[in-house]
């Protein structure tokens, strides 16, 4: 279970990269373009939210998988994840293809782990 | 991070008249610019699977039920999924490629080409993944062709955990109210 206080640190910490990320670095948006750029091997992270179709996920993981991409399961909806990247629409699958100047790729996983 | 849309892939086809048949990547072209305008794979798949075969039934009839039929097909990416396995069946990239599509003549030749490394390949007994038609038995009903790629999940037991993300992917396709524990995976050897 996780605490209000432990969720609000992850919030701000993956928020924070996220929203470097989006004016820095390179990134995709959306489940069509995510798998598209997994199938390429240019993802180098993918983030799906936790109310994205269980069916949607699965098959993106998958992907993942397959091209050993590291997934992030983001602790919130498609309004909270569109709310972090600065977009006035939803998004529940999104892949980063070149970081910028944020460590995301390298911190995110690590953090998780920790939980 | 990793390409993994390479020759020797085993794929799924999920559109088209071959859908739920299982095919090997040729060639693939991963460029938006040449003709068609989209990433596309050259896949030569199993059009007819082998059908199964005992030690009761003579010889002549296990020959005629190990005979398959093959197709080769061009594919977008967005119509295929790939699998985790992968064959190294010495398929002739000279005889099936692109130019099957515009000539005719050279199509059979293809078809017999893929026909035949295909019959050789199911006789040594391996890669039977790729010789068996994609099923899932779900409470003693045989799934149909819409729902194939969720049997995907369910067919690759790596990807499970618990019977509870099963019932998950189950209730996310319509119609499919189905309790974790009676299902039954037919789970690739």
């Amino acid at each position: 279970m996780v605490t209000a206080k432990k969720m609000k640190k992850y919030l701000e910490l993956i928020n924070f990269r996220l929203q470097l990320v989006m004016k820095s670095g390179k990134y995709v948006l959306g489940y069509k373009q995510t798998l598209k750029i997994i199938r390429h091997g240019k993802a180098k992270l993918v983030i799906l939210t936790n109310n994205c179709s269980a069916l949607r996920k699965s098959e993106t993981e998958y992907h993942a998988v397959l091209a050993k991409t590291g997934v992030h399961h983001y602790k919130g909806n498609n309004i909270e994840l569109s709310t972090a990247c600065r977009k006035h629409y939803r998004v529940c699958t999104l892949s980063i293809t070149d970081p910028g100047d944020t460590d995301i790729i390298r911190s995110i996983p690590e953090q998780t782990g920790e939980k | 991070m990793g390409k993994f849309v390479k020759p020797g892939k085993v794929v799924l086809v999920l559109v088209g008249g071959y859908s739920g048949h299982k095919a090997v990547i040729m060639k693939n072209i991963d460029d938006d610019t040449s003709d068609p305008p989209y990433s596309h794979a050259l896949v030569a798949g199993i059009d007819h699977y082998p059908c199964k075969v005992t030690a009761s039934m003579s010889k002549k009839n296990i020959a005629k039920r190990s005979k398959n039929k093959s197709f080769v097909k061009v594919y977008n990416y967005n119509h295929l999924m790939p699998t985790r396995y992968s064959v190294d069946i010495p398929l002739d990239k000279t005889v099936i490629n692109q130019d099957v599509f515009t000539d005719t003549a050279l199509k059979p030749k293809a078809h017999r080409e893929a026909k035949a490394e295909f019959e050789e390949r199911y006789k040594t007994g391996k890669n039977k993944w790729l010789f068996q038609m994609f099923q899932l038995l779900i409470s003693g009903k045989w799934s149909d062709t819409q729902h194939h790629w969720l049997t995907i999940q369910l067919a690759d037991s790596d990807l499970l955990d618990s019977g509870q993300q099963l019932s998950n992917l189950c209730s996310a396709v319509k119609g499919l109210e189905v309790e974790a524990s009676s299902l039954v995976l037919s789970v690739p050897p």
